[in-house]
């Protein structure tokens, strides 16, 4: 298996050591770390609305900024969670609790440094396993017909609504809701137009961009515009980020176990980025020779759930570079990008468009370096941004949006979409809906009515094609084990759905 | 006591937003199950056809949205809920539905400049430097960084501008 990555690894630096390439990368990480600090925009927002500025780079160069923004982002949330107690994005909430302890004794550098070391640590390690797993793991989908896909998408759907915060009822309403949106345009096997009451222009269906850029930047903007300034960001000197050696040294072991976590975690559907933040955070707590100071400004408090993120962020990509399933919206957007750009993610990108996969991999290697590099030393920079005054910043972030929707189609239809994705998105937030189970249903929506319909049409009509295959039933079980356990919270009150629910709030 | 800072009230909820919310999918499901069973044809199981899927969505949307009106009692009161910043909010969908009827006709540039004449010189109340400057900046400016540095073609209104 070495001998066949290594020539693949030095073709993907080959790629992504190009002038043009590197300085993609570079800017990507400069603009993800902006839009994480800066609460208000997401890393989801802040890719759809930089899709169009990809459409005249090629898919390697438009991909590799696109992740170099989505990773700048995880990384950047920290930033405003150790200095002003305000996560930049829903995983640093766990970041908040010690890393601002920390800043309050005047450990603000060291925090942000072994959250800097943490984060390109585990980035790096998590890309050498999506380099291992999303291969064979391409290989293993070939054998997937309708049925497995389709089998594969319920359980993925299903998953995405138990693991996310709040009510299942209430997320697994969302998907559905999403699969609906998805219904919109004409169908791909009669030609039959649906939904689109007269507009022409929604025969391509909803795209994902106006949809993601609507339910999360808009309503964002929407909800926080009228709200009073932010508290003052603790600033720090260049010369305190040095951590002590004994703060490197109790670190390590929270960064490595952070980062297996985070990766084996970030595979799954869901908001599985926060959910390893908490998990690594009770891990440290549990193994703690002193877990009475945790939530006192413990540094292991920082290092792992931190390094969680990160990975999780890179173990996200595995199912959608090797299956062409996302598992979250931010993957859901990459993949859209991917077809824009005409690749089709799936089991065969690896081998039909080894540049693009090989590529990516290497820039990811370089991103995490470049944002360590980037963001110690410019860590001042990025806290003065926080000093801007909201008023200021959205009126900005508003026109961003519709330039940024506007450029995908050249379209006022999506525009439209937008406001109301936007209206929707404010009223979810008012009535505890999550947004992204809408999202994803959106993106899968045709690829699991497709699913369903050749399955059925290879059984002649039959439902028991789905439990006759081995990993198709698999699949089904699975789902059907996840809705027994959806049930609970109905009856009872479970703590990390509550905790999760909380945290995707503050975020 | 400040009334924004009052925890939502779950005993007394009456009107709750899980019932509100469980009845405005109720109706949506229904809804699409009639517009889907009147416009589209739902095939055979054997040739499921473009109604078939909408169809089978519309019945579990049904489904879940009785769930969540079942539960609605335990959620918080619709009275409880809080609309800090509404008129921005209303102020920034306006700007957003008069982006739809002018970016075309008018262009891009005179859009924006009007929309963020109106954010920031109307809403914002900024003084008139400020706002005269960052209306104008960052309208030329993103129109600079879109159509002339990144090749992404912006419309021009009917003045050719």
């Amino acid at each position: 298996m070495i001998s066949d990555t290594l020539p693949n690894l030095i073709l993907g630096f080959a790629t992504a050591f190009t002038p043009g390439n590197l300085l993609w990368a570079i800017l990507g990480c400069f603009i993800g770390t902006m839009v994480g600090v800066l609460p208000g925009i997401g890393p989801l927002a802040g890719i759809s609305l930089l899709l169009p500025l990809t459409f005249g780079l090629n898919p390697t160069s438009g991909l590799i900024l696109l992740c170099s923004v989505y990773y700048g982002a995880m990384y950047g949330g920290s930033t405003t969670s150790i200095l002003m107690r305000i996560p930049g994005e829903s995983a640093s909430v766990i970041t908040c609790i010690e890393g601002y302890q920390m800043a309050q004794k005047g450990r603000a550098g060291p925090a942000l440094a072994i959250c800097a070391i943490g984060s390109y640590i585990a980035g790096t390690v998590a890309v050498l396993g999506l380099m291992f797993v999303a291969p064979p793991l391409a290989r293993l989908a070939l054998r997937f017909g309708p049925p497995e896909y389709f089998s594969l998408l319920v359980l993925g759907l299903m998953l995405l609504g138990y693991m996310s915060g709040g009510s299942v009822p209430k997320n697994l309403s969302m998907i559905a809701l999403g699969l609906l949106f998805g219904m919109v345009g004409i169908d791909v096997i009669t030609g039959y137009f649906r939904f689109i009451y007269g507009v022409v222009a929604l025969g391509d269906g909803l795209s994902i961009v106006p949809v993601a850029v609507g339910l999360f930047g808009l309503s964002e903007i929407m909800a926080t515009a009228g709200d009073p300034d932010r508290p003052d960001a603790i600033k720090p000197r260049l010369k305190d980020l040095v951590p002590s050696k004994h703060e490197l040294k109790v670190s390590a072991a929270p960064i490595a176990r952070g980062t297996i976590l985070g990766f084996l975690i970030g595979i799954i559907p869901g908001s599985a980025h926060i959910i390893s933040t908490f998990i690594s955070y009770a891990l440290e707590r549990r193994l703690s020779k002193y877990p009475e100071r945790f939530g006192t400004g413990v540094i292991e408090g920082v290092a792992g759930p931190e390094s969680a993120n990160n990975a999780a962020s890179t173990g996200a990509l595995v199912p959608m570079l090797a299956l062409g399933v996302p598992t979250g919206p931010i993957p859901a957007v990459l993949l859209a990008a991917l077809m824009v750009h005409g690749v089709t993610p799936g089991p065969l990108l690896i081998t039909e468009n080894p540049v693009t996969f090989w590529g990516l991999i290497a820039s990811m290697y370089l991103g995490n370096f470049v944002l360590l590099l980037l963001n110690l030393p410019m860590v001042g920079i990025f806290v003065n941004f926080l000093r801007i005054p909201y008023k200021y910043l959205y009126p900005t972030i508003l026109m961003l949006c519709i330039v940024g929707v506007y450029a995908v189609n050249y379209s006022v239809v999506d525009l439209g979409i937008m406001v109301v994705m936007g209206v929707l998105g404010y009223l979810m937030r008012k009535f505890e809906f999550e947004a992204a189970p809408a999202v994803l249903g959106v993106v899968l929506a045709p690829i699991m009515e497709l699913s369903l319909r050749q399955a059925l049409a290879m059984s002649d009509g039959s439902y028991g094609i789905f439990i006759s295959r081995p990993i198709s039933v698999t699949f089904l079980a699975a789902t059907a084990i996840l809705l027994l356990l959806a049930v609970l919270p109905l009856f009872k009150k479970v703590a990390w759905r509550e905790k999760l629910t909380k945290a995707e709030k503050e975020g | 006591m400040d009334k924004k800072k009052d925890p939502p009230d779950k005993k007394k909820a009456g009107i709750t937003i899980d019932l509100i919310s469980g009845a405005f999918l109720f109706a949506l499901s229904i809804y699409v199950a009639i517009h889907t069973y009147v416009a589209l044809p739902l095939g055979t199981h054997f040739n499921p056809g473009p109604g078939y899927v909408p169809m089978l969505l519309a019945i579990i949307l049904g489904i879940l949205s009785c769930i969540i009106l079942a539960l609605g009692r335990r959620s918080v009161a619709f009275k409880s809920l809080h609309w800090p910043g509404f008129f921005h909010a209303v102020c920034i969908v306006g700007c957003c539905g008069f982006s739809i009827f002018a970016i075309e006709r008018l262009g891009y540039r005179v859009t924006v400049l009007i929309i963020l004449l109106f954010l920031f010189g109307y809403l914002e109340r900024l003084k008139v430097w400020a706002f005269l400057l960052l209306t104008f900046g960052l309208t030329f400016g993103s129109y600079w960084l879109f159509h002339n540095l990144l090749n992404v073609p912006l419309p021009l209104g009917g003045f050719g501008f």
